[in-house]
């Protein structure tokens, strides 16, 4: 694992992985302070899970994709990635090195927010407490589901073709499916196409993962049952993203 | 048969942000860290400078040692060094010569580089010539002997 003990030094050494602990930290308790719920009590718990979840999201989809694209490039680019490959560390075991190293920052941030969602925004009632953990983990297992595959093919990408264009697609891929399949999903029911319903069928539906809505409206957590069809369609995804990644991914530029 | 390989490529180079000790520390054993260490205060490396403000020559030294500490003592080793000694100093290119004499027994090292000046010694060489390759041998054999030949 030394070229995973290196990309995560190297990451640690860049110091912006601090940016985003501290502000998913912090955030959640200052942003409800500077919004509408000072006047209304009520409405600080609601207001400290969204910015928690939001912040992380934020984070993640601008540092953590940016990062694991700077790694996957660098990688190509510096001639480190043709150096392990001569000691034996095949392409498929650098790629997994790598994107374990940019995880092994978003994980413990994602599992802040969590913390900070289940203890410092945790409802009065006692159903809604008892539900509030699993939700909490629902929503991190996700959550992590979507953005590891993401992260791999942001590094694969950008070692092929440079950083800003892995840094893009994987930010524009992430935005289509939180954001984007949401209107093409409102555009059908207006007005029907059979080629977009086809896009639409196919598109990573990545905002059946943002369970923020459902802890700021305490609807409980997912149906056990609705809950594993979820996880085995983001593994369906995550197969697909490391297959595609795998493929993309260089360890030196070509000659 | 067990071994391991490694290939020293002339352009490789770390994150401009991390330092030397710290590759160190990442790529090698605690031994063989502490090793380095040693080697790169005698070779006047300061370990604790970001590499991308290093010297053409300290990245140099920083690659070498990375690379040298990395063999494995037990188990055969070759080393594939593009251009090592570009950029390195004297003493330092003296120093690793030393290393690599000391550790002939089980690295194999092919070293890719442009000979330095004319009268430097060549005892054993290999001439590929179109099709033909030659091995050519002598005790006083030099670099400008064999130039002639290729000429």
């Amino acid at each position: 694992m030394r070229l995973y003990r290196l990309t995560l030094a190297t990451i640690f050494q860049r110091k912006a992985w601090a940016v985003c602990a501290v502000a998913v930290i912090a955030l959640p308790f200052a942003l409800p302070l500077i919004s509408s719920a000072t006047e209304k009590p009520l409405l600080m718990q609601p207001a400290r899970i969204q910015s928690a979840w939001a912040t992380l999201w934020i984070s993640t989809l601008l540092w953590g994709l940016f990062t694991a694209s700077h790694e996957g490039e660098n990688n190509a680019k510096s001639g480190i990635g043709e150096y392990f490959q001569t000691t034996g560390v095949s392409a498929t075991r650098q790629l997994f090195e790598l994107w374990l190293a940019v995880f092994s920052f978003v994980a413990p941030l994602t599992l802040i927010t969590a913390l900070i969602c289940q203890f410092a925004a945790t409802p009065a009632d006692p159903a809604e407490r008892a539900m509030w953990w699993v939700l909490n983990v629902q929503y991190a297992t996700l959550f992590l589901l979507v953005i590891a595959p993401l992260l791999a093919l942001a590094t694969a990408l950008a070692s092929r073709f440079g950083g800003i264009t892995g840094f893009a697609v994987s930010l524009g891929l992430t935005l289509y499916g939180l954001y984007g399949v949401g209107y093409l999903d409102n555009m059908l029911k207006l007005e029907p196409n059979p080629i977009l319903h086809g896009i639409w069928l196919f598109s990573p539906q990545y905002r059946f993962a943002d369970l923020t809505q459902r802890l700021y409206f305490k609807s409980g957590a997912l149906p056990p049952d609705a809950f594993w069809t979820m996880i085995l369609y983001f593994v369906g995804i995550l197969a697909v993203y490391t297959g595609l990644s795998r493929i993309c991914f260089r360890t030196k530029l070509s000659a | 048969m067990e071994g391991f390989t490694q290939y020293l490529p002339e352009d490789l180079r770390f994150d401009p942000e991390i330092t030397p000790a710290m590759v160190f520390r990442m790529l090698l054993s605690k031994t063989r860290f502490k090793e380095a260490l040693e080697l790169s205060t005698r070779l006047e490396l300061d370990v604790k400078k970001k590499y991308g403000l290093l010297s053409t020559g300290n990245r140099r030294k920083t690659n070498l040692i990375a690379v040298e500490f990395s063999v494995t003592p037990d188990s055969g080793n070759v080393l594939l060094l593009d251009e090592p000694f570009s950029g390195l100093d004297a003493f330092a290119r003296q120093t690793f010569e030393e290393i690599w004499k000391a550790s002939s027994a089980n690295v194999l090292r092919l070293v890719s580089c442009h000979p330095d000046y004319d009268s430097m010694e060549m005892p054993s060489a290999l001439m590929i010539e179109s099709h033909n390759a030659r091995h050519l041998n002598g005790d006083g054999q030099t670099w400008s002997q064999l130039k002639n030949l290729l000429n």
